[in-house]
């Protein structure tokens, strides 16, 4: 009794214990279930993630610019007085104002006061009539009723002490000129400042007529004079009143916009002999608005109907011709006559205010509209944008001013900068085309991906060329022909040409195999078509021999016979090489090429690319479709030798089509890394964006764009979200690519599961 | 009669060509492997090799002394047929500018080998091929005529090289050491000022590192002057030497690595050299912009990169492999998954690269900056490309690798195993620690040695995340915490990418983008076959779970 009742004791101790261990186990249990869900959460997240990330770099692309909400800033001391030019520095701090009694204002628009003011001093009787602010310098002038021309320029002066902000804004008078003696009123002008002391100005006097005026800067020379030399000029017998002026290119020509909607072009190299070189029908209506983009190559001309466009020097679309003002952009029409207009200093983006009140934000080169909305009552008199970009201060016909905060980071993307033809400035039509950098300020990216695409596809499809046919075929000869014995040989080396890093291949191809081409170029070609044609002449022959002969030598070991052939076809062609070159091509290939077939030949060219990218390419379509020939099942094999088919005929008949769809997915995996293929293109190829199939030459992948432009790509900078799109496109290529060929396997997997 | 007429028909259609041209292709394949290889062993071994000097006579009365590079047959301007021209390695690069010569075979008048031709190996400027002329020491003769000063060339060399000892441990170690305190001080000073409200003890703080910062200042200049002192020691000693056009040029004994005479040397003095120029490429820093020297920093930026990389991606792949295999209820979900995985396989590395980029750097790395680095910036130490974020990126591409053969390996365990080892008692975590993944261990060691073999061998995601020509101090140190995970780094197979066509002078720096690629094949190759081989043993040791 008391034996058992210890008994039981110990069994319930024990069974304590053990569901201590138990429930310790169980908890164990749960602790790893739990890691492991989240270890499989984890994949699922790193995939979105990645999707994500991708999402949150490259919206902003895609997005319209951000205007507004706007500040009034009306300053307290203008007293009516109308303001006839403002600008601001580049902190978006201090406005400069001019107004109409000739006294310059520095306002501090954030803290709403004055800090200082100057004035240009103007004669008894005299009054300014028009004002002329230059593209993307702090140069202003005015022209009086009284023929005079007064040019300034504005500095702000900004210095910092520990970390504040301190400006002594001041104004300095750069020329004053008196346009003609019989001192008429000047009611339209351009000044334009070039080098160091050079100065040209246009003005239309109330007679309709252009004055015209130039100052060279003393030269420092022996024979010339010290006084600097002033010429003058008249422009007359224009078709109608001029209303718009504009000095450009390097302050050789001058732009004049009339009211019968013409644009007027004049050399002024010589102001006292200007001479009208072009005319064009800018609009059917007024010319209220024209001035200048950044770059003071394109011109924007509005009307007084609030049409909008964009005219530039360009050649004939073929490229012939003489450069002749062309408009190259039709751009969002406002609903009235275009009043005021201010040209960003960063980009080809440009504000422009019309008679109804109404402003748009829009980008010259993809035509985009980034902005529109009615911000007055009245007409919008004047425009600036600050220079970097990020504000613009907007004066109305009642004297009103108001600063508006402007998000416009990136203008130049969109749909159609990628994807479409962009008629760049200077170019003679629209075309795709990526340059991402250029040496000036004034340089504007040209993102077109097109180039980049088709880069990709070429060097995709040339590797491929030759690459598919031979892994193909390879596939077929080592799983249904090649001996056991070598196969255990052959094919895990085949395997290890797969692991070989493609920076090797890419440095083989680029440094060691594209200038050993170049000179043996034809030799090479002969090769590529001998090689076959004595393989099949061999096989004849080798029919022809006595069977006991064909029995010893070839047991499954082909391949062996035919690589001392290869060797000799490769030794005999590179040796003839020079004889094909001197009886076929007059003695030089390349330059036969490029004279008969107008084909020029890049050193590294896609022809090498092809062949190298074989290194990479062939091992991968061959393990796998090697893999889908070996697992047809034998039952097949068999019942067909067994019905006396040759084994060719077993192969091609049956093998090959039950293994097509695994040789389809081995292919579109090959198709996949081909095209995601970064070292190899980027040192085989010149890594040049141009649009062209010629086999000689080179192209630019996407893959190698990133590679090569991801470095110098400011973070969060335009290039930076768009090679982050670039990749996004690369993945999905890929991503579809593979996909389908997951899809074939997947159900290859279930048809061979049930035979 | 007509049963012979039949088989000839027979034999007609069996095809035989077309297998032919079958093998061709297997055949083209097989070329293409066995030429590359024997094309990177060839030229990737022998550049070790101490080849002869030989002087060339031109019948214009020029001469020039170098080793034979290459021949090549050129056509002739005037179409009369080819000539054969010699591409000669001249060195003496700042002589004569380049380092390379091509000579018209019909131009040569004679070739000589003289013993006494002598090559240097420079610390710049590349090899020296001439005739030595004399030793001196502060204009103080010591040798004159070739054989005298080669004969006194070892003792001064040693002099030199000992004195050469010494300023290399002062450079590398005391001033690295100075330098590496000033920093640590700065950085103190640096986030005590930028405290909100300072305290009188943070102002009595900043002067007291103020102190430190003199003393250590007085030490350094202290140690440049020691330092300054033994240059000037060790340069005392120039070697006076003669182009064998005639230029004589000075060169510091110094500046002097090594130097031989190739034509009076037996082969087992070659071989010597062979191995010792061979010891210099495993074992030491590049100098020269990378075009000479040798590749340690690279070899231990891709040795450090790959086993961080290892550290991340085998827990990770063998979780998940766990989860889609054992944990997760089959069905189009896990199908789905199962394509998204084979799908990131597949994803272009660049594509990683982009998004270690974006994410590891700029996103977590930023965030680590402003959190713990604030006292830097805006000088990024997290914030931007190093090993650590090369690494992840490296393992996030070759996860689906080790997903992929992990979750083999844990198909292949048999049913009957887990049942048995769940009817003794066992818990589900306990069956799969104890009996599934050990069984599994093969494939999952497959799956990490083929993702090391992957990973070894890539570049392009790495010239995203922080791989660099000249990493100036490894990831490894003596200084605190000593693993330098934000380090930029070197790696084998950017090297050749950089070297090779970013370098100056392409043509000279091509021996060593040739030994580097034969490196890298050499790693790369090893991994993968010790995978095949490894595989194999496991299989055997655990083929008893297969029962």
């Amino acid at each position: 009794m008391k034996k058992k009742a210890s008994a039981q004791q110990k069994h319930d101790q024990m069974s304590f214990q053990e569901s201590q261990q138990w429930r310790k186990r169980k908890f164990f249990d749960r602790i790893a279930r739990w890691i492991v869900n989240a270890g499989g959460g984890l994949i699922i997240a790193s995939v979105l993630g990645l999707l994500l990330l991708f999402v949150v770099v490259i919206w902003p692309l895609w997005q319209s610019a951000k205007v507004g909400p706007a500040q009034e800033i009306t300053p307290s001391f203008l007293a009516n007085k109308p303001i006839i030019a403002i600008s601001s520095d580049e902190y978006e701090k201090i406005a400069h104002i001019l107004t109409l009694d000739g006294v310059v204002h520095f306002y501090d628009f954030e803290a709403k006061k004055e800090l200082a003011t100057d004035s240009i001093a103007l004669r008894s009787g005299e009054a300014i009539k028009s004002v002329w602010r230059s593209t993307n310098t702090e140069n202003f002038a005015f022209g009086t009723n009284q023929g005079r021309v007064v040019q300034y320029t504005v500095k702000f002066n900004t210095r910092f002490n520990e970390g504040e902000r301190s400006y002594a804004p001041t104004i300095s008078v750069l020329n004053q000129v008196e346009m003609s003696p019989d001192a008429p009123e000047i009611t339209n002008l351009a000044v334009v400042t070039e080098g160091e002391g050079n100065v040209v100005i246009a003005a239309v006097s109330s007679a309709n007529t252009i004055l015209l005026y130039s100052k060279q800067a003393a030269e420092e020379s022996f024979f010339a004079e010290d006084e600097p030399s002033e010429v003058f000029g008249v422009i007359d017998g224009l078709p109608a009143s001029p209303t718009q002026l504009d000095i450009g290119e390097g302050a050789q020509a001058l732009f004049v916009g009339l009211e019968s909607g013409q644009i007027l072009k004049y050399a002024i190299n010589d102001v006292s002999q200007p001479e009208r070189i072009e005319e064009v029908q800018g609009t059917h209506n007024a010319i209220t608005m024209m001035d200048f983009l950044l770059g003071e190559r394109s011109l924007v001309v509005g009307s007084e109907l609030g049409e909008l466009s964009i005219w530039f020097e360009a050649f004939n679309p073929d490229g012939t011709g003489a450069r002749k003002l062309r408009q190259a952009h039709e751009m969002t029409a406002h609903a009235s006559a275009i009043s005021s207009f201010s040209a960003s200093q960063r980009n080809r983006s440009f504000l422009v205010g019309s008679e109804d009140g109404t402003l748009s934000l829009q980008h010259a080169t993809n035509e985009r509209l980034l902005w529109q909305n009615k911000v007055s009552n009245s007409a919008i008199k004047l425009i600036s944008m600050t220079p970097k970009g990020t504000g613009a201060l907007i004066v109305d016909a009642v004297n009103e001013v108001h600063f508006f905060p402007v998000e416009n980071p990136h203008p130049e993307t969109g749909f159609s900068a990628f994807f479409g033809k962009i008629w760049y400035e200077g170019y003679s039509k629209p075309d795709y085309i990526w340059q991402s950098s250029g040496g000036s300020d004034d340089f504007e990216p040209k993102l077109s991906l097109i180039p980049l695409i088709f880069g990709t596809i070429k060097g995709t499809i040339y590797a491929l060329l030759f690459a598919l046919p031979i892994a193909v075929l390879a596939a077929i000869y080592v799983s249904q022909f090649m001996h056991w014995s070598v196969k255990s040989i052959v094919k895990p080396s085949m395997e290890i040409m797969a692991a070989l890093p493609s920076v090797v291949i890419g440095f083989i191809g680029g440094l060691w195999l594209a200038p050993r081409i170049q000179p043996i170029l034809p030799g090479v070609l002969s090769a590529i078509l001998l090689t076959p044609a004595v393989a099949i002449l061999f096989s004849i022959l080798w029919k022809k021999l006595p069977e006991h002969i064909q029995r010893r030598l070839t047991a499954g070991s082909e391949a062996f016979v035919l690589l001392p052939i290869i060797l000799l076809i490769g030794y005999f062609c590179i040796a003839i090489s020079h004889s094909i070159e001197a009886w076929l091509f007059g003695g030089d290939f390349q330059l036969w090429l490029q004279t008969s077939a107008n084909v020029s030949y890049d050193q590294r060219n896609a022809f090498v690319v092809g062949l190298v990218m074989g290194f990479a390419v062939i091992p991968i379509i061959f393990t796998i479709a090697e893999d889908a020939l070996t697992n047809v099942p034998r039952s097949l094999t068999a019942a067909s030798l067994a019905l006396g088919a040759t084994p060719w005929q077993t192969a091609w008949h049956i093998v090959l089509p039950s293994a097509s769809p695994g040789i389809f997915s081995a292919a579109m995996i090959g198709l996949g890394r081909a095209v995601g293929e970064t070292m190899i293109v980027l040192m085989a190829t010149g890594n040049t964006p141009v649009m062209d199939w010629n086999i000689f030459n080179g192209f630019r992948t996407l893959s190698a764009n990133i590679a090569v432009e991801i470095p110098e790509a400011p973070m969060g900078g335009t290039l930076f979200r768009t090679l982050f799109f670039a990749a996004l496109l690369l993945f999905g290529m890929t991503f579809i690519v593979n996909t389908g060929a997951e899809l074939v396997r997947q159900r290859v997997n279930k048809k061979y599961g049930k035979i | 009669m007509e049963k012979s007429k039949k088989t000839k028909k027979y034999k007609q259609s069996d095809g035989h060509i077309w297998i032919w041209l079958t093998a061709l292709s297997t055949a083209i394949g097989l070329f293409m492997i066995g030429g590359l290889l024997i094309l990177i062993l060839s030229n990737g071994l022998g550049i070790f090799w101490p080849s002869h000097l030989q002087q060339f006579k031109l019948k214009n009365g020029s001469i020039y002394l170098g080793e034979e590079w290459e021949q090549e047959k050129v056509k002739n301007e005037d179409g009369s047929g080819n000539s054969e021209r010699l591409r000669i390695k001249i060195a003496n690069r700042d002589i004569y500018g380049l380092d390379f010569k091509w000579i018209d075979k019909a131009d040569i008048e004679s070739i000589i080998e003289p013993d006494s031709a002598l090559v240097l190996e420079r610390m710049a400027w590349g090899q020296f091929y001439g005739f030595a002329s004399k030793l001196t020491d502060n204009d103080q003769l010591l040798a004159a005529g070739n054989s005298a000063v080669i004969a006194a060339l070892p003792k001064y060399m040693d002099e030199v090289g000992k004195l050469q000892e010494k300023i290399n441990r002062i450079e590398k170690v005391e001033i690295k050491d100075i330098s590496y305190q000033t920093d640590a001080l700065r950085l103190q000073q640096k986030s005590i000022e930028q405290k909100e409200d300072k305290t009188d003890s943070d102002n009595q703080d900043i002067v007291k590192i103020d102190a430190q910062l003199q003393e250590l200042h007085e030490q350094f200049s202290e140690t440049e002057q020691q330092l300054i002192k033994l240059r000037t020691e060790a340069n005392r000693y120039i070697l006076e030497m003669l182009a064998v056009s005639g230029e004589p040029k000075s060169i510091l004994l110094a500046d002097i690595v090594r130097y031989f005479q190739p034509n009076d040397m037996n082969v087992l003095q070659k071989s010597g050299l062979y191995i010792a120029r061979l010891w210099e490429f495993l074992s030491d820093a590049p100098r020269e912009a990378n075009m000479e020297g040798g590749v340690l920093p690279a070899i231990f930026g891709t040795v450090l990169m790959v086993i961080i990389m290892s550290i991340a991606v085998v827990p990770l792949g063998v979780l998940a492999a766990v989860y889609l295999r054992e944990y997760a209820k089959q069905g189009l979900f896990v199908r789905v998954l199962r394509i998204a995985v084979n799908n990131l396989a597949g994803v272009p590395s660049i594509v990683y690269g982009i998004f270690g980029l974006g994410f590891f750097v700029y996103v977590i790395g930023g965030s680590i900056d402003r959190l713990f680095f604030a006292e830097s910036l805006p000088n990024p130490t997290y914030g931007t490309g190093g090993i650590l974020w090369a690494s992840l990126t490296l393992a996030l591409l070759t996860v689906p690798v080790v997903i992929v053969t992990a979750e083999e390996g844990l198909a292949a365990v048999p049913r009957s195993v887990r049942e048995g080892s769940l009817a003794l008692g066992a818990t589900k975590f306990e069956t799969l620690w104890r009996v599934v993944l050990p069984s599994a261990s093969p494939s999952i060691f497959t799956g990490l040695i083929l993702a090391v073999a992957r990973a070894a061998g890539e570049v392009a995601p790495l010239m995203v995340t922080g791989v660099v020509k000249l990493a100036p101090s490894l990831p490894i140190d003596g200084y605190f915490p000593y693993i330098h995970l934000e380090r930029k780094f070197m790696h084998l197979g950017f090297h050749i990418y950089d070297v090779g066509f970013q370098s100056p002078n392409v043509e000279a720096a091509l021996p060593m983008v040739y030994a580097t690629t034969l490196l890298l094949i050499f790693i790369v190759v090893a991994l993968n076959l010790s995978a095949v081989f490894l595989r194999k043993r496991l299989q055997q040791r655990f083929a008893v779970t297969h029962l």
